[in-house]
């Protein structure tokens, strides 16, 4: 069928909803070349009626079916999901980021703090060592404050034979015999010495290096030595040498480590 | 043909079921129930049904899935009739779930409906197989989307008016009109077709 014009297209299905006779009668005598196409548009309406599904004779018993059950909601179980994700991954972060580490601690020393005191009598220079524990480094808390410390190297036993050597490089030698390096404070003096020590402890042999030849050993901490000469704070008219005048140190050096004090 | 008699019976064809001598009843019948007679939903289910199965039966294509989809229908409108606010006939918003649930139910068994294209290919047609009068109709409404069965069956077998039928669908009187009129040129062609 070619282009119908779509007020004659209106007129034609109106017709074959509602044929009357007369209105198609008159269709037909002012539009033959359409009469065909309406007698089958006349067609597929009743056609079409006709087709109306038969109804079940009676209808059947009606009761209310149960409540469906509520359908599967992919945004919430998604979300669900995400946040047992992210929890889940929060929580081996913080097991694996915040934990304590199993580190072990380093023996807690003590350092020894310098500070320089001006004496106005006689003008000199003595050392005041002020004992300051040392803070462990950050985040090492696997060991608790009082667990037992590990000997200190200094407490072990060394041998030290030298003969005709610098002070200086005998006391070098033992100290990196203990794991320590040595800075030697201006002024300390550096005879050659001759000694034997055997299976002495190697803060007992700095101390009686130190009462010889007049110089103190004090441990900076981070495995280093610091050797300063010592220092004559006495009157004038007294011996310069505390050792020889009186046999004693000027100032008893001391290596407990574990009191405190740090001067050697 | 004189215009105005043209107009008279265009009109007289679309203006159909106004005078819906029902609707009071209806509304009277939807008050008794809500006030708790029970029976008097019964009354409605009755009154309805053929109407209600018809449109689903034509959107769905298949009579037993009509007759579940009717149950659905009426399940959901004794749930729901507290809600219905009176601004519409009860035969309206009665047709709207109507369509609405039937034409869910026909998306959903589109798979379906490519099975039993496939059990007649071999020849396995049940003894309830619903009774076609013409299988061209069967088969050009089969291939119309479910929007278009739906606005042809509230049209051609429930009879409902543009007004009504724009309703059902939710649009408005033109809209429903131009849908008619894009439905039942795809329904002819295809017919057409099946028909040679």
């Amino acid at each position: 069928m070619k282009h119908i014009p779509p007020e004659l297209d209106g007129l034609m299905w109106t017709l074959a909803e509602n044929p009357d006779a007369r209105a198609l009668d008159e269709f037909g005598e002012r539009y033959p070349t359409y009469r065909a196409e309406l007698g089958k548009r006349i067609a597929l309406v009743r056609t079409f009626r006709g087709a109306r599904p038969h109804e079940p004779k009676s209808a059947p018993r009606f009761s209310p079916r149960p409540a469906p059950r509520p359908a599967w909601r992919p945004v919430p179980v998604l979300a669900g999901l995400a946040a047992l994700l992210t929890l889940g991954f929060a929580g081996y972060w913080g097991a694996v980021k915040l934990a304590p580490r199993n580190v072990e601690r380093p023996p807690d020393v003590v350092a020894a703090n310098v500070d320089p005191v001006q004496l106005p009598d006689n003008g000199g220079v003595v050392y005041q060592d002020k004992p300051q524990a040392q803070q462990p480094p950050m985040g090492d808390t696997a060991t608790p404050p009082n667990a037992p410390l590990a000997t200190p190297a200094l407490d072990q036993t060394q041998d030290l034979r030298v003969d005709n050597t610098f002070l200086q490089s005998a006391i070098q030698l033992l100290a990196e015999g203990s794991g320590y390096t040595v800075l030697f404070a201006p002024g300390m003096p550096n005879p050659t010495i001759s000694t034997d020590y055997r299976s002495t402890r190697a803060k007992d042999i700095l101390a009686d290096l130190g009462r010889e030849y007049g110089f103190t050993i004090f441990e900076e901490g981070n495995g280093q030595l610091l050797a300063i000469p010592a220092v004559n704070d006495v009157p004038q008219d007294r011996p310069q040498d505390p050792n020889a005048a009186s046999g004693q140190d000027a100032r008893e050096p001391t290596l407990d480590t574990e009191t405190g004090p740090t001067g050697l | 043909m004189p215009e105005t008699s043209k107009e008279a019976m265009v009109s007289a064809v679309y203006d159909r079921g106004k005078e819906s001598s029902s609707y009071d009843e209806d509304l009277a019948t939807v008050e008794r129930f809500l006030g708790g007679d029970e029976q008097a939903f019964a009354a409605l289910y009755t009154r309805y049904y053929d109407k209600v199965f018809a449109l689903s039966r034509g959107i769905l294509l298949d009579a037993e899935e009509a007759a579940d989809a009717v149950q659905e229908i009426f399940t959901l409108v004794y749930r729901h009739l507290p809600r219905f606010d009176r601004r519409s006939k009860f035969s309206t918003w009665l047709f709207r779930i109507a369509v609405n649930r039937s034409i869910q139910e026909a998306r959903k068994a589109r798979f379906r409906t490519k099975r039993v294209e496939l059990t007649e290919e071999i020849g396995g047609v049940t003894d309830d197989e619903p009774e076609v009068h013409d299988p061209a109709i069967h088969m050009a409404m089969g291939k119309l989307p479910p929007h278009d069965r739906a606005i042809l069956a509230l049209f051609y077998w429930d009879e409902l008016s543009l007004q009504e039928i724009a309703d059902s669908l939710g649009c408005g009187v033109n809209a429903a009109k131009t849908r008619l009129y894009r439905a039942r040129e795809r329904f002819r062609v295809l017919y057409e077709e099946a028909t040679v």
